[in-house]
């Protein structure tokens, strides 16, 4: 089955003119799938850090969201041991009107601004609001050790 | 590497009605050389009349004090050492200067020097032969007339040339000097006896020492040297004044000949058929100039709308671009008709024409500047204001430095509409054209297609807006009109949309009697 207008649209626009701190690339035998990579916010835990992603883009797209997981081990509230990311677009606020570019900025104000009132990782959360400085210095340390 | 060389080899480049206008860079250096000449004849070089343009009250107070010890003779014998020994006697006599333009109703501006002049200390330093080599220094007048007073009528700059004993600097400075217009200022400072008295030198002598005089010299070849440069302004903004009328005339014109070979074949255009248009038009023409929009769109050739480098591009960027779309329009093998060719050449010219009027105008500036810059260092003089430049010269107005702007934008609002463009007219869903096109209660618009796909999924809100307003949609929000006006505009995206939904459709059919396109064996 080719490739649907929109998917090309967008592949092409990321490539050419892409987000500031944000790639995505996709594989040549899978035209769905993108390594995406995203560069720690400045003044986050995870600043100097770039981040490893998969995302992928289901047939129902973009009727349903991209599924997208963290590859880089990351200490952080919304995202838990296996990748998962805690965010409503990816959920049941996705509009297909939201695009791959979207999907990822808004991946990245994510690190920027961690939710720990709904968390995915439930003992990351609790450190983050008992312990915010204890939990940022991990966050910091996690980033130098799996994102540098 | 000399400025006037580059600016002339890049007129040379520009059209006539540029070239005649422009600032003629070699022409007023002659004419500071002869103003260079003329402060010289009067013994006022850069240094000196630097130190009198600079001189505070303070120094104007002391100076009158100061003992005549030295420079107060000067060898008649060494003519070469002169002008130098003048120079330094000039500044004990004359104790502040001031460089100022009059502009009269002509809006033209008459630089002149107001020099304060300590007469008692002027008869203590010309007292002998040192005035007249001065004065015979000085350039032949047009009008050798042997007295001409303050109050009669002096052409400007006028140098009298007398040979007398009693000709001295102070009777040189006022065969310069033109009279005050009345009521503006008076012409002595501190005095208020009439300014005839200027005319008598032999009265100087009966001037106190704590009055300073007052000499008005009008500075002849800098008024010609001011003259040339705002004359050339002027021209220049006139040049620009015509280009832009020319340009905006053809640009109406040219819009009108690409609406009518890139109008839709479609009969929706023409409500009432008529005998022309029974007959199907290809839609190619409407295509190819789609096409020449969009590269020329792309290319930015003038300005950039990209985060790195927003706002305008520089010359050179500009006409490399321009070429690359001349060579790629010609690289693709385009068919253009005979008159589809003849209005793109057209296109290329306004573009061309911009590219010039800009070219020109950065090369006018800098000659502008040069030249002004050039006039300060080798005179002493200082610049006049931009100000009084942009009152006689409106080239320097904001309307003229944004004209290549102006011009850019005008072709965008004129020019580029006249074909429709495809990112318009799309659905945020799908990315194609949005047909058939179904407007929502909350006035967003989708194709048919992923409207259907949204209340099949039981999705109730809009995906812009969030309204909850998709599944109240029916047949009656298919917008009609601008179905038509796709169907006009494009034809070609249409038929495509309407194939691949087709398709789709096909599969989801199949796919619902259980049967995957995997395993259709025929
Ligand atoms: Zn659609
Ligand atoms: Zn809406």
């Amino acid at each position: 089955m080719s490739l649907p207008k929109r998917i090309i649209k967008e592949t092409e626009r990321l490539v050419n003119d892409p987000a500031p701190g944000i790639s995505a690339v996709p594989h040549d035998d899978n035209l769905r799938y993108f390594d995406v990579a995203i560069t720690g916010p400045e003044g986050s835990p995870f600043e100097g850090g770039i981040f490893k992603l998969e995302l992928f883009l289901p047939e129902e797209y973009p009727m349903s969201p991209p599924k997208v997981r963290f590859l880089t081990k990351i200490y952080h509230p919304n995202i838990d041991k296996l990748g998962r990311i805690c965010l409503d677009i990816l959920k049941e606020k996705w509009s297909p009107a939201l695009q791959i570019r979207t999907v990822l900025l808004s991946v990245q104000a994510l690190l920027s601004s961690p939710n720990p009132d709904d968390p995915l990782a439930t003992d990351v959360a609790k450190h983050y609001k008992e312990d915010e400085k204890g939990a940022q210095n991990v966050s910091r340390e996690w980033t130098r050790q799996y994102a540098s | 590497m000399h400025y006037g060389k580059s600016y002339s080899a890049l007129l040379a480049s520009l059209p006539p009605e540029f070239q005649d206008s422009a600032i003629e860079y070699r022409q007023l250096k002659k004419t500071i050389k002869k103003l260079v000449d003329e402060l010289g004849s009067l013994g006022l070089n850069p240094d000196v009349l630097n130190s009198l343009l600079h001189t505070e009250v303070e120094t104007h107070a002391r100076s009158l004090q100061e003992p005549a010890a030295s420079g107060s003779t000067s060898d008649p014998t060494s003519p070469s050492n002169t002008s130098t020994q003048l120079s330094s006697e000039l500044s004990q006599v004359v104790s502040k200067a001031v460089y100022e333009f009059s502009s009269d109703e002509s809006n033209t501006l008459s630089p002149r020097l107001r020099i304060w002049i300590s007469p008692s200390r002027f008869e203590e330093v010309y007292t002998s032969g040192s005035s007249e080599a001065f004065v015979s220094e000085s350039q032949s007048s047009d009008n050798p007339s042997d007295d001409i007073g303050l109050n009669e009528e002096v052409p400007q700059g006028a140098l009298t040339k007398r040979r007398n004993s009693s000709t001295s600097l102070l009777w040189a400075l006022q065969q310069h000097a033109v009279e005050e217009p009345s009521g503006i200022e008076p012409v002595f400072e501190e005095q208020g006896e009439a300014g005839l008295d200027l005319s008598e030198p032999e009265q100087l002598s009966s001037v106190p020492e704590s009055d300073s005089r007052e000499i008005v010299i009008s500075l002849k070849a800098d008024a010609n040297f001011f003259a040339l440069l705002t004359n050339a302004l002027v021209a220049s903004s006139n040049a620009l004044r015509t280009t832009e009328s020319q340009f905006m005339d053809s640009l109406k014109d040219l819009s009108v000949t690409i609406s009518q070979h890139a109008k839709p074949p479609s009969s929706h255009h023409h409500p009432i058929p008529s005998p022309k248009n029974i007959f199907r038009k290809a839609d190619g023409d409407l295509y190819t100039w789609r096409e020449i929009f969009t590269m020329y769109m792309e290319l930015e050739i003038f300005e950039s709308s990209a985060e790195r480098d927003r706002g305008d591009r520089s010359t050179e960027e500009s006409e490399k671009r321009l070429g690359k779309f001349a060579q790629q329009i010609g690289a693709r093998g385009m068919k253009l008709s005979k008159d589809n060719r003849t209005a793109f050449e057209r296109f290329l010219e306004l573009n061309v024409l911009i590219l010039n009027l800009r070219k020109f105008q950065i090369a006018n500036n800098e000659a502008a500047r040069k030249i002004l810059k050039k006039h300060t260092k080798r005179t002493g003089l200082p610049s006049p204001s931009s100000a009084a430049l942009v009152a006689v010269a409106p080239v320097l107005n904001v309307h003229f430095t944004s004209l290549p702007h102006t011009l850019v934008q005008a072709m965008a609002e004129i020019l580029l509409p006249i074909i429709p463009h495809l990112d318009d007219y799309e659905c945020l869903i799908c990315a194609s054209v949005a047909f058939k096109p179904v407007r929502l209660a909350c006035g967003h618009l989708f194709c048919v297609r992923c409207l259907v796909k949204l209340q099949k999924r039981g999705k109730a809100n809009c995906p812009v807006c969030r309204a909850e307003t998709v599944l109240q949609a029916d047949r009656t929000n298919v917008d009609d009109m601008l179905l038509r006006y796709m169907v006009d505009w494009f034809p070609r995206e249409v038929k495509e949309k309407k194939n691949v939904d087709g398709k789709e459709v096909e599969k989801e059919q199949m796919e619902e009697l259980g049967m995957s396109n995997d395993c259709t064996i025929m």
